[in-house]
């Protein structure tokens, strides 16, 4: 364990700190994190409980550890505007955080001011840049789904030539996963694929009535070579080391008073603060990584108190960045030293380029006939995959792509929100709006296309399996979450804009390296809050 | 309420020597009164409640102005709408009420069963969707099912929605004709994306 100091610490790099007089404060520590989300909450976790004493750096404040930050169980009654949201007032304060599904009339609150946090991007490649600035940061609102990669993925780099090879394969991650997944719990169903590992799973959540006959019918129209499953997500479906199972109350993005989904402050804040080695500073903007110049490597970090704008500088052997994909890469390119004149971990120019971003947008939807004699029961914050079958060993291959795409979605019976454009008024409109109706009539397969790049993954599974029925009973849709579908040939202007346009968040690059775009927050995949 | 009047009830509940639990019902009742100042005329306000009740009437079950639905869609014409879309609201709310008159000879909440139900069969399936009384009554309709089914009795009494559910039945039994789900389910918002 490292002596703390008193005193105000020299500056090896010549940057003056003059200003940084808090006698009484801790300046000294073996590690420093920056950042107290996912990525963050997990590195001190480890060092933690590794011995090492660790300072947790957060740009944004506090939330209450009782809870009573969250605003999951307040009913649309209880807001001004009935979960509409302030749109004047976020027009103006967050207009860029408001396109996330996630800020919302309550839940804007886990969100940053965009007029206090505001950034510039290219004219022609707008990019919202979702942000939360809390103890926590964006696993309080991230989106839950974490799969596990294959070596199909591992391996795509090398085996079509588009980007670097990864430097490791799925058997040296594989024991990682098992232990992220026992610490967090993962709730999952195995299904034995090359292409989507198991994990370590807690009881899988049910699938719907409407999600297993799909389920069904797109293993017997594929001969098996399609699966869908119950989504795999960071939420307990059975009490786990001292946190609640899941209660189904719906909205997680929100927050959760029994930490029932995985967040930092739910989960390895706590056991970093267990072993008694964790100082966690809010209201810290880390504003460089200082550098030893004898050694260029890291000796502590820069930082700027977000109340009181005074500097302090806090020192350490080791400096995590756990900063977020996009806000760790800033910071490091704003620690310029003369060992560093670029910015540190930068020595190759690549640092902050080839950003690329979940693709997002393709799918299909419809509505199913029939189990009018059906309904759920509590609100399921998880939905369905659809696992990768395209370009695989002896599977479907497409001409316009490489690698693959896997589907989120789900499916859900129409509740009384359909009502407002339906035709009709009075006692019996109420009466259909408020209750179920007793018959429902097929009509024409429909099936919806956005004309998402690649083109083909908008009509993958929904097309065969759902139908329209004119009084809308169970719906079914299934959007892409690829990763890395990479085009067989160059990107078009045209084809970059059909991605761009059905995207909310950009694709930049189809080409980049997938280390770039990897950051530090683990497997999620889909178009969460959380980017990583 | 915008934001001043808003501190101002604040300020004002502070200054009273409240308990903090009081201080917080002071706060919700702050947020949940109507708009101080209304954005309506009364006779635009007269037409909005006689659309509100004959859309979704008392029966049974409590009808929209039982649940203070209009008093909700009068925060939202006069804070959540900005400048244009509340005066294109108002224009076409004076429009069906010219429509009343014009067909019927009287104004909305004047009118005798028969003839209201003329006109609202006109407004709900009209020959030009376009025409401004046309969107004021699809607008409205769209108003009052929102505000109608987010309320208090209509969530608790009415479909009956449990806020902690404890559990997950996928395919629990149902019988064709009883009270919707939840409109918040499943595939609405269950995966990442929502």
């Amino acid at each position: 364990m490292a002596p703390s100091t008193d005193t105000p610490m020299a500056d090896h790099t010549g940057f003056v700190s003059l200003g940084t007089r808090q006698p009484r404060e801790r300046r000294r520590f073996d590690a420093i994190v920056v950042g107290s989300g996912i990525a963050g909450g997990w590195a001190a976790k480890e060092l933690c409980e590794r011995g090492l004493e660790t300072l947790v750096l957060e740009a944004g404040g506090p939330i209450a550890a009782d809870g009573s930050d969250y605003v999951e169980h307040i009913q649309a009654y209880d807001m001004k505007f009935r979960g509409w949201g302030d749109r004047q007032d976020m027009a103006r304060t967050q207009p860029i955080q408001r396109d996330c599904y996630a800020c919302s009339e309550t839940g804007r609150k886990f969100f940053v001011n965009d007029l206090e946090n505001p950034y510039t991007t290219p004219p022609d490649a707008r990019f919202n840049w979702f942000r939360g600035r809390q103890v926590g940061g964006r696993s309080i609102t991230w989106g839950r789904q974490v799969y596990r990669w294959s070596d199909l993925d591992f391996e795509a780099n090398a085996r079509d030539g588009h980007g670097t090879d990864w430097p490791i394969r799925y058997a040296d991650l594989a024991p990682w996963y098992t232990h992220v997944e026992r610490f967090i719990g993962v709730t999952g169903a195995a299904e034995g694929l090359a292409q989507l590992p198991d994990g370590d799973f807690l009881p899988p959540m049910e699938l719907n009535a409407a999600e297993r006959l799909g389920r069904e019918r797109l293993a017997r129209a594929f001969g098996g070579t399609r699966v869908l499953t119950i989504g795999r997500a960071a939420i307990l479906t059975r009490a786990h080391r001292g946190r609640a199972a899941c209660h189904y109350c719906g909205p997680c993005e929100r927050g959760c008073v029994t930490h029932s989904y995985f967040s930092s402050i739910g989960s390895t804040l706590p056991a970093a603060r267990a072993t008694g080695r964790l100082t966690l500073r809010p209201h810290s903007v880390a504003a460089e990584v200082l550098v030893d110049p004898a050694t260029g490597r890291a000796r502590g970090v820069r930082v700027i108190d977000a109340r009181t704008m005074e500097e302090h500088v806090f020192e350490a052997r080791v400096v995590f960045v756990c900063a977020s994909a996009i806000e760790s890469v800033r910071l490091l390119l704003n620690s310029r030293s003369l060992r560093h004149p670029d910015g540190l971990a930068n020595s190759s120019g690549t640092l902050g380029r080839y950003v690329m971003d979940h693709h997002f947008g393709g799918g299909a939807s419809g509505t199913m006939p029939g189990l009018l004699d059906r309904r759920t029961r509590g609100a399921r914050p998880n939905g369905t995959y659809i696992a990768r079958f395209r370009n695989l060993a002896g599977g479907p291959a497409s001409k316009d792509f490489l690698r693959g795409y896997g589907l989120q979605g789900g499916a859900g019976r129409g509740g009384w929100g359909r009502g407002g454009g339906m035709p009709g008024w009075g006692a019996d409109f109420k009466q259909r709006r408020s209750r179920t109706p007793t018959t429902g009539s097929r009509s024409t397969p429909r099936c919806v296309t956005s004309g998402a790049s690649p083109p083909r993954a908008s009509r993958c599974a929904g097309a065969r399996t759902n139908s329209r029925c004119t009084a809308t009973l169970w719906r079914a849709r299934w959007r892409c979450s690829t990763r890395w579908a990479v085009p067989t040939s160059a990107p078009t202007a045209r084809s970059t804009r059909r991605a761009t346009a059905s995207t909310r968040w950009a694709a930049r690059a189809w080409r980049a390296p997938p280390r770039t775009a990897c950051s530090t927050g683990g497997t999620a995949r889909g178009t969460s809050p959380t980017s990583t | 309420m915008d934001r001043r009047a808003l501190l101002r009830a604040a300020a004002a509940a502070a200054a009273l020597p409240l308990l903090p639990t009081d201080v917080a019902a002071a706060w919700a009742r702050a947020l949940a009164v109507p708009p101080a100042v209304s954005p309506f005329t009364p006779t635009q306000r007269a037409t909005l409640d006689a659309l509100a009740d004959a859309i979704i009437p008392s029966t049974d079950t409590p009808g929209a102005l039982d649940v203070g639905t209009t008093d909700w869609i009068a925060v939202i014409v006069a804070e959540h709408d900005d400048a244009t879309a509340r005066a294109t609201y108002l224009a076409q709310l004076d429009a069906i009420d010219a429509a009343a008159r014009a067909t019927a000879g009287a104004p909305l909440p004047a009118l005798d069963a028969a003839a209201r139900a003329r006109l609202l069969d006109a407004l709900d399936r009209p020959v030009d969707r376009t025409a401004p009384a046309a969107r004021g009554f699809a607008r409205t309709k769209g108003l009052v099912v929102h505000g109608y089914f987010t309320s208090r009795p209509v969530q608790e009494a009415v479909l009956q929605t449990v806020v902690m559910p404890g559990r997950y039945d996928g395919a629990a039994p149902h019988t064709p004709g009883a009270p919707r789900p939840p409109a918040r389910d499943g595939a609405q918002h269950g995966h990442a994306h929502g």
